[in-house]
């Protein structure tokens, strides 16, 4: 049995604004283990950045508990802190006038850690993030990428049991996110506890153990990746490929829920869409109306059409 | 602990905040700058009731200038830190937030030491107005003090700056104040006796009336000013002190104290 690491119980926050109170989290409970990589996953203004700066004890709960290694994250924020760390995605939180090394003597500093141990950490952890032949560099010069692995370089400064990454990989190109997936992994692997928030879900379906959903500041499904997928196997999803003659009669008909036409070289496109009880002979008689399908199958459900149907239903 | 090496917290700040990165600049704001500055006031008085009083503002605008220089450089890091995104991971880090802020402090007080020595050098070549020698240990005592206290205010000022989104207007209008209230240009005498006492409770008020002493352009007795200023310093930096904490816990209760600019 894993230990928890967090354990939140009725978690509520509001926000005080002119026009009155804003509900960001109502009643969220859940608990994340040693080790997992739990994903947080929602629209933007769900509750997830409200939750994370909670748990990394930037802001206080308007009502609710919330335990963090054992610890209130009201009254025992500073041991908390000692624990744990976090990295906000996007290029902010950066010295850009100091060289990467540089910014991690300071933060070494600021985190207290020894003189005489700096030198061989920042090595350690610029090496860990692959930007050790960038660590004269100034950070100006970085990539997007690159100041995301610094970020997760100075993360990790404390050696955390629990580390925080709010969409680490928002704006990098598939390279730079790729690398960073692979150095959470690392992480992971390495003991760490993660929380993960993130809009891309192939990057959620690949690293996190469990995932909660999110929206309108209330928890709507949490489970592990494969449990959230087979909870829709109800739904019929197929893909085609077809040879369209009349794409705008095809866009227009109501017969499929969630149309997507991917227009490939023309005439061909790749659809997908949602039957409710239709068998494969029948979609294919009726897109025969619109050209010639060149192939039908069921599709499997990706996290994505989970995420989409159980947070259409939430709302 | 402030001992500057290469990978020291005081040197990464200046590399990382601090607006004088160049020597171009350095000559051009701490030396052109203030030879203006005090240009401008010293003709401006000189043209109205002459040049007999030109000492008096002289030395009130070097002690101003100085004062100025370490405020908005003080204000300019804590500026930089929010449009980084910087202070949020300060704060979050396990050094308490005043000790950041104090060790950020060290290099505008750097700053602030080559300005007053440099505006006394500038005081004594352009304007004539000579440091008597003799009272050298006086002028460093003065020093000394005057840092403590503006620093105190500083401190108080970095946290309540916090607050608000346009940092320059706030900035402006608090060295505004200072200009006129803490007897740079006249004496605070002639204040009615209301705006005197406010003027009395502001640093830097005490500490011209010192250093005009030390010049023997008036006759107060020095350490007993140099006390007050010390005292006003001391309350200052106590009140600043439970401001963090309250500023501290007000963060993390509303969420958006700690303005983002």
């Amino acid at each position: 049995m894993l230990d928890i690491v967090i354990e939140v119980k009725n978690l509520t926050r509001f926000y005080k604004l002119k026009e009155g109170n804003k509900i960001a989290l109502d009643n969220v409970s859940f608990d994340v283990k040693q080790g997992e990589v739990f994903g947080l996953l929602g629209p933007n203004g769900a509750g997830k950045t409200t939750t994370i700066k909670i748990l990394t004890t930037l802001l206080l709960p308007t009502a609710g508990e919330a335990k963090v290694l054992g610890l209130d994250v009201v009254t025992e924020s500073q041991k908390i802190r000692d624990n744990i760390n976090f990295v906000y995605g996007g290029e902010r939180g950066v010295y850009g006038r100091l060289t990467g090394k540089e910014y991690m003597y300071y933060f070494c500093t600021l985190y207290k850690v020894k003189h005489r141990e700096q030198q061989a950490l920042i090595e350690r952890l610029l090496d860990l993030v692959g930007l050790k032949d960038a660590e004269n560099q100034i950070i100006h010069t970085y990539s997007k990428g690159m100041i995301q692995r610094l970020h997760i370089a100075r993360s990790l400064i404390n050696e955390p049991k629990l580390l925080f990454l709010d969409e680490p990989t928002i704006g990098l190109d598939p390279v730079g996110a790729k690398l960073l997936r692979d150095l959470v992994r690392e992480l992971s692997n390495r003991g760490i506890t993660i929380i993960l928030t993130t809009h891309y879900m192939q990057e959620a379906d690949d690293l996190c153990d469990r995932i909660a959903f999110i929206r309108d500041g209330k928890i709507s499904t949490i489970g592990e990746p494969i449990q959230i997928k087979e909870s829709c196997n109800h739904l019929n999803l197929y893909e085609a490929f077809m040879s369209l003659d009349q794409t705008n009669a095809l866009q227009k008909d109501k017969m499929f829920k969630n149309l997507e036409v991917d227009e490939l070289k023309d005439p061909f496109v790749h659809l997908k869409f949602e039957t409710d009880s239709l068998a494969e002979t029948e979609i294919t008689s009726y897109l025969e109306q619109f050209g010639q399908v060149l192939k039908l199958r069921k599709r499997e459900i990706s996290l994505e059409d989970a995420y989409i149907y159980l947070m259409k239903d939430a709302g | 602990m402030f001992w500057i090496h290469k990978y020291g917290f005081t040197n990464l700040s200046y590399k990382a905040l601090y607006s004088f990165q160049s020597i171009r600049l350095f000559i051009l704001f701490r030396i052109v700058d203030p030879v203006m500055h005090y240009f401008f006031y010293a003709t401006l008085v000189s043209a109205m009731i002459g040049s007999d009083y030109l000492s008096f503002v002289v030395i009130g605008n070097i002690a101003s200038y100085t004062c100025h220089t370490i405020m908005i450089n003080f204000m300019t890091m804590f500026r930089f830190e929010r449009r980084y995104g910087t202070l949020e991971l300060n704060i979050a880090s396990p050094t308490p937030t005043l000790w950041i802020i104090i060790r950020k402090a060290v290099v505008p007080l750097l700053d602030g030491m080559f300005v007053f020595a440099i505006g006394l050098l500038i005081g004594w070549v352009i304007f004539g107005v000579a440091l008597p020698l003799n009272q050298i240990g006086n002028v460093f005592v003065l020093f000394v003090v005057t840092l403590f206290s503006i620093l105190s205010f500083s401190l108080l000022f970095a946290c309540l700056s916090l607050l608000f989104s346009n940092v320059n207007l706030f900035l402006n209008l608090a060295l505004a104040i200072f200009q006129v209230f803490c007897g740079v240009n006249f004496s605070v005498t002639l204040l009615p006796s209301g705006l005197e006492f406010f003027a009395r409770i502001l640093p830097l008020t005490h500490s011209i009336e010192a250093l005009r002493s030390i010049y023997g352009i008036e006759s107060f007795a020095i350490y007993p000013l140099l006390g007050k200023e010390l005292l006003i310093g001391f309350c200052y930096l106590i009140v600043s002190l439970l401001f963090v904490s309250v500023m501290e816990k007000a963060a993390r209760k509303r969420g958006a104290l700690l303005k983002s600019i």
